[in-house]
């Protein structure tokens, strides 16, 4: 039956030992393929150790040293078989704390990851830095069995840092001291600044000083020489030759002491800023010209030779004619007594565009080169010998550069000892708003100084141009300077000034205040218009007259501004002109 | 506080100064040296709080003094200031790479001086 049912059913053991194999084989193919694949993911990774662009190092759990890669051996030049057993210890460049080494180790020790920079040494001493990642490496137990230290060369970067580091160091110490300089100047030049102010105080004082003192001689002075002068003409009865003789040498000496205390005085005005330019419209080569015939006789007395050379057209400009008058009195003057007889004295003006040129040269005594500097200051006389005539109070010629600088000009001298000297000096040509400008500034000064208001009154002429054109010149000139004097007739105190311009009028109202300018304006309108209509000629009938005014300090405070004002005060077309009527 | 102040400069007139407008503002003691070599010694036998030095002394360079200071005694202590009557940023380049706390001009009225030893002490 067994037999039998062994037949009918067949055994199926062997099936199931086989499907058992077969399992097992597919289960020995899975763990098979795993582990190759396994293989597989170990080659790749040690691969990848191999080949980092990182230092890889693999220690023991005591920091022995059991594997680095390619890129340890080629930064830092230990091969693993030399470095295989040895502590990590060996790379330490010796310069960080302890503490760094300390913390690295409790960190690590506890399981977690430690991240920081190193600073190491190289096979052949060479240092280097790097940034490294250490962690632990735990078995299934979950026991540190090894370490792992990926870590980066940032010697480089480092390098960079340091250098940056230091170069903002330096720019930090640098700008350090500029500012420390610049503060230092600035105390250095408030002190410069005080003592400045000191000095020019002492200065003030020693100029009120003289201008007192010369003041308080002249009149003792002109005693003196009233005395003498009776006394010598005889007057006072007659007197003897010898006695005249000492006499006369009295007078001539006083008279220089006169001279001198009067150039002290010019001196100390122009250094205090007492003396402001009256400018006006002036014909330079007409002056010239003139001053020239004056001094003629003098140059005759020396039998010397003189040549003006001044161009017939008129030079006009804006010039304070007494002052330069004076310039040129001194400078001819010296060049007279500096030159000997027979010899020449060339007097030139030259025409330029933005300025006149004056100059006088002599064939005289001239000036030592080392002496040449000091020609312009106070005081000076070298040791050239005066020619006959009255002695010099050696301050001309420092009076001429103040005279011609306050006219904004330079003075300069060329001379060759013994061949002659040459002064020339160059005025600027002023643009007439300057010169309105100049003139209000100093009257502004003038009337701040007192604490008093100042008024303008700026009259113009409309349609100047066409009017100049049609009349000519002759005729318009006649017409304002009659309009001037019209003003200036209207006017009541002393120190109102009128300014000539070729179209406009300036009149200065010193201590007039805003209220009370309004009427003399009018009064100054009525004035114009009287004499424009009593004016027979017929071509006035044409002339309109504009007015307008300002007032310092209540309209406006400085020049410009002040000009500005009065102009714009000027009505428009129609509202405040004069038309002259044909009768009253 | 009463403190001590050195101050080491070859200007006779200088250290009157000096020594007058910070007398004055009440400082406490002041010293002085007159060159270089005294500078150092009494900085050692004074141990000051404060040391004032000139730029130009007559056995050598402020700054030299108050590089040696430094070495010797620290970055806290003493506080120092280089002092000059002509202003160079050059020099006060120099003072502060020296170790210098601060560079003064000499005015006659002693005001940097005084304003940076405020600071200080």
């Amino acid at each position: 039956m067994v037999k039998s049912k062994n037949k009918k059913e067949p055994d199926k053991k062997p099936i199931k030992r086989i499907e058992t194999l077969q399992k097992l084989v597919r289960k020995l193919e899975a763990a098979l393929s795993k582990k190759n694949k396994f293989n597989e993911e170990v080659y790749i990774l040690s691969r990848a150790v191999q080949h980092s662009p990182s230092t890889v190092v693999i220690t023991d759990k005591n920091g022995n040293l059991e594997y680095v890669n390619p890129k340890f051996t080629e930064l830092t030049g230990y091969a693993l078989k030399e470095v295989k057993g040895k502590n990590l210890r060996v790379l330490k460049a010796g310069d960080q704390p302890p503490e760094v080494y300390k913390e690295l180790w409790e960190v690590i020790i506890s399981g977690k990851e430690w991240r920081g920079e190193f600073h190491n040494k190289m096979k052949n001493g060479g240092l280097y830095w790097e940034m490294a990642s250490i962690s632990p490496i735990t078995n299934s137990k979950g026991e540190i069995t090894h370490f792992v230290e990926v870590a980066e060369d940032i010697t480089e970067r480092k390098n960079a840092m340091t250098a940056l580091k230091d170069a903002k160091d330096e720019l930090e110490v640098q700008a350090w001291g500029l500012k420390k300089a610049n503060e230092g100047i600035k105390l250095l030049y408030k002190e410069l600044e005080q003592k400045n102010k000191e000095l020019q105080k002492i200065d003030k004082l020693k100029s009120d000083f003289v201008s007192t003192v010369s003041h308080e001689l002249r009149t003792p002075l002109s005693i003196i020489k009233e005395g003498l002068a009776l006394t010598l003409d005889e007057v006072l009865g007659k007197i003897n030759e010898k006695q005249k003789n000492v006499l006369s040498m009295s007078k001539e000496n006083v008279d220089r002491l006169a001279r001198i205390i009067n150039d002290l005085l010019d001196i100390s005005k122009i250094e205090t800023g007492k003396i402001e330019l009256k400018r006006a419209l002036v014909d330079f080569a007409a002056m010239m010209r003139d001053m020239c015939i004056r001094w003629k006789s003098e140059f005759d007395k020396k039998g010397q030779e003189l040549k003006v050379l001044v161009p017939d057209e008129q030079v006009n400009m804006y010039i304070d004619a007494d002052k330069i008058a004076q310039v040129m009195n001194n400078l001819i003057s010296n060049a007279i007594k500096y030159t000997p007889e027979k010899g020449k004295i060339i007097i030139e003006l030259k025409d330029k565009k933005d300025e006149v040129e004056i100059s006088v040269s002599d064939t005289g005594v001239g000036i030592a080169k080392e002496d040449l500097p000091r020609v312009f200051n106070k005081f000076q006389q070298f040791n050239r010998a005066a020619g006959a005539g009255a002695k010099g109070t050696g301050l001309g010629l420092s009076i001429v550069k103040q005279l011609v600088e306050l006219h904004k000009g330079t003075v300069m001298v060329e001379s060759e000892v013994n061949k002659g000297s040459e002064f020339t000096f160059n005025l600027p040509k002023m643009e007439v708003e300057s010169v309105f400008r100049e003139y209000l500034n100093n009257k502004i000064k003038e009337t701040s100084e007192k604490n008093i208001p100042l008024s303008v009154v700026i009259i113009r002429i409309k349609d100047f141009d066409k009017l100049q054109k049609g009349l000519g010149c002759d005729k318009f000139h006649s017409l304002l300077k009659g309009i001037e004097k019209v003003v200036a007739g209207s006017l009541r105190r002393q120190a109102d000034t009128v300014l000539r311009d070729t179209g406009e009028l300036m009149v200065f109202l010193v201590d007039t205040s805003k209220e009370n300018v309004k009427v003399v304006r009018d009064r100054i309108e009525k004035a114009i218009n009287a004499y424009l209509s009593e004016n027979k000629k017929e071509w006035f009938g044409k002339i309109r007259v504009l007015l307008g005014n300002a007032t310092y300090p209540d309209d406006a405070i400085t020049d410009e501004a002040l000009l500005h004002k009065a102009r714009t005060g000027i009505p428009g077309k129609g509202k405040r002109e004069l038309k002259n009527k044909k009768s009253r | 506080m009463k403190v001590k102040i050195l101050v080491i400069d070859d200007n006779e007139q200088d250290r009157k100064i000096i020594t007058r407008f910070f007398t004055k503002a009440n400082y406490g003691e002041i010293f002085t040296a007159e060159s270089c070599k005294e500078g150092i010694e009494r900085a050692e036998s004074v141990n000051p709080d404060l040391v004032i030095i000139d730029t130009m002394l007559p056995d050598g360079e402020g700054f030299d003094v108050c590089r040696k200071i430094r070495e010797k005694y620290g970055s806290a202590k003493p506080k120092i200031i280089v002092t000059t009557g002509s202003i160079d940023a050059i020099d006060a380049v120099k003072a502060r790479k020296a170790g210098a706390d601060d560079y003064c001009v000499k005015t006659s009225d002693c005001s940097c001086l005084l304003k940076a030893a405020k600071k200080f002490i």
